[in-house]
């Protein structure tokens, strides 16, 4: 009993601490959690010279946020952008390593690229939602994947507008055009959208920054919400919001992670000099 | 930069707002221009056609030597040419958008295959249609018939249909596409239910916009669709016989073409009223063409947005 509860003590101090890339390769396995995703030294270059990521290694649990920081240009969109193999729609983009989801390489020729991102959905900066009705933004792809019977897509809308706190807004309008709604509708729309395909994953790529302060602050409430059932991971410029939102943080830095680990610990006391800078200003 | 005085701001503010009144009064003259040689051109050709527009005119056949013949043979065939071009044309340019925009590799091919459209859509169009002649009329036999004018026609608007297209699915936002991708879609499911949909009223005015210019094309089926107008009777299904209206190996004048022949070789003795007349009426077709197009193109763009 003792032993188990310094053993939890132990596994918590790893939790609670930050890493260079090295010292998270030796402890990652210490840290606790539910691994739903992890790359291992993820290379990534464009036109075969030049190199936007560098030996990548992150591991993302369940149940948690992390935030993806860095200067414009570091690499931490593209590599959101490899976790669900999106970089394959970009000619000339080259990332071979093996990215893991549930144990699983993903990144293999086997492995059905779109049968993935049904698992791992995606949210983008500029709210995109389909030149389609409120109700057919959600049930679109799923009746694309077989979903047919009415009242069980009925539920499904219901239930993935609710889970991305707009129900209560648009359920009177429910076949007006999703263009009639505000940014940050559009936006929660987009996230009900993803929810429908009941993903383990959900990657953010700067979901708010489109957005006017009070519908950025209910996607964040959102994000802290969906934490309870998703893994989320999610790009941010900017480091307020990252403290609010997430549990890990992860710093990029010229395609590289120089940091990684617990957010609280990462900005109340960074451990190398790039992060320190980077978080006083000297450069963004 | 210097910090003005308040005097100096509002001397700067009052120089910008009368440059830009400048700018504007000659941008508006120049359109001013445009549109009345433009609008003076159409009023005249309707204005001297319309008086010997009748139904009787519309209808009848034309003559060869006497006064008051007609160009209805000519109004049929050219909607028939207009229709079997437009069902060749229409598959063969969507699937070449589709996979230009979405499919193809960016390497020299490709380049290659653009540049290819690019120059064909300049390409003179009696340059198509004497090439037509050769290898259509002459080389594979099928003589002055309406399905050699229909593919001479394909050729002379395959590439512009192509780039219309391809125009109205490059103006689709990229994240678009990312969205369905993201949810698991196909390359090909994203594309026909949420690209094509989006890009549909740019592409159904732009196919409209084509057919206007099908539809008064001469050059290139004077050598391939021929200059005669046989007798047709509308009614006759038999698809071999020479007098059906439907049998697409019979030679068919158009109305453009009926126009370059009455005024070139013709012997009647009203061709000014004969050419003043089908010109008019080919005016009004391809005005006619045009506001559809901008109407259809409106109700589709409501009816796909705003559901």
């Amino acid at each position: 009993m003792n032993d188990q509860t310094t053993q939890t003590q132990q596994d918590n101090a790893y939790a609670l601490d930050s890493y260079t890339q090295d010292e998270f390769l030796a402890v990652q396995d210490k840290i606790p959690g539910d691994v739903v995703m992890r790359t291992d030294k993820l290379n990534l270059f464009y036109n075969k010279t030049k190199q936007a990521l560098k030996n990548v290694s992150l591991d993302f649990r369940k149940n948690e946020v992390s935030a993806l920081i860095g200067p414009s240009g570091c690499g931490k969109s593209t590599y959101l952008r490899c976790l669900n193999l999106m970089n394959r729609e970009i000619p000339n983009c080259i990332f071979t390593e093996p990215i893991y989801y549930k144990g699983e390489d993903i990144n293999s020729r086997e492995a059905d690229v779109y049968e993935v991102r049904k698992h791992i959905g995606m949210v983008f900066q500029q709210p995109n939602p389909f030149a389609k009705s409120i109700y057919d933004n959600i049930a679109f792809a799923p009746k694309k994947h077989g979903l047919k019977d009415k009242q069980a897509l009925d539920e499904l809308v219901e239930s993935s507008l609710r889970g991305a706190a707009l129900w209560d807004e648009v359920k009177d309008i429910l076949h007006k055009s999703a263009f009639e709604l505000s940014g940050g509708q559009q936006q929660r729309l987009c996230i009900a959208r993803t929810i429908a395909m009941k993903p383990d994953v959900i990657l953010m790529d700067e979901p708010a920054s489109a957005l006017d302060p009070i519908s950025t602050l209910k996607i964040e409430e959102l994000m802290r919400e969906l934490a309870k059932d998703y893994c989320i991971i999610s790009v941010t410029h900017n480091m307020e919001q990252a403290k609010r939102i997430s549990e890990y943080t992860a710093f990029f830095y010229f395609g590289e992670v120089i940091e990684y680990g617990n957010t609280m610990k990462m900005f109340e006391n960074p451990k190398t000099e790039l992060l320190q800078e980077y978080l006083s200003g000297h450069f963004s | 930069m210097k910090t003005l005085t308040h005097e100096e701001h509002l001397a700067q503010i009052k120089k910008n707002k009368k440059s830009d009144k400048v700018a504007t009064t000659i941008l508006s003259i120049i359109v001013a221009f445009i549109s009345l040689v433009l609008v003076s051109v159409i009023v005249y050709i309707v204005a001297r056609g319309l008086p010997y527009l009748s139904w009787d005119f519309i209808t009848k056949n034309p003559e060869s030597f006497k006064a008051g013949g007609g160009i209805g043979p000519q109004i049929f065939n050219s909607f028939y040419l207009l229709f079997l071009t437009m069902l060749i044309s229409i598959p063969l340019s969507l699937g070449g958008a589709i996979y230009l925009t979405q499919y193809a590799p960016q390497n020299a091919l490709t380049g290659f295959v653009k540049l290819a459209i690019e120059t064909l859509s300049s390409l003179p169009s009696i340059v198509v249609g004497l090439f037509g002649y050769l290898f259509f009329v002459i080389k594979f036999g099928w003589g002055f018939s309406i399905l050699s004018g229909s593919i001479a026609l394909t050729m002379f608007n395959l590439p512009i249909m192509v780039r219309v297209i391809q125009q109205s699915l490059e103006a689709v936002p990229a994240y678009q596409r990312d969205a369905g991708l993201a949810l698991g879609l196909t390359r090909w499911e994203t594309t026909i239910h949420i690209l094509i949909p989006e890009a549909l009223a740019g592409i159904i005015t732009g196919i409209i916009l084509c057919a206007g210019r099908v539809f008064g094309e001469a050059a290139a089926l004077i050598y391939t669709s021929g200059q005669s107008a046989p007798e047709i009777d509308l009614l006759n299904f038999n698809l071999t016989d020479p007098s059906s209206a439907w049998n697409i190996m019979r030679p068919a004048e158009t109305l453009a073409v009926h126009i370059w022949k009455v005024n070139s070789e013709g012997v009647i003795p009203d061709v000014d009223i004969v050419s003043a007349g089908t010109a008019a009426f080919l005016m009004i077709c391809v005005l006619l063409f045009n506001v559809a197009a901008r109407a259809v193109g409106a109700s589709i763009q409501k009816k796909v947005t705003a559901k």
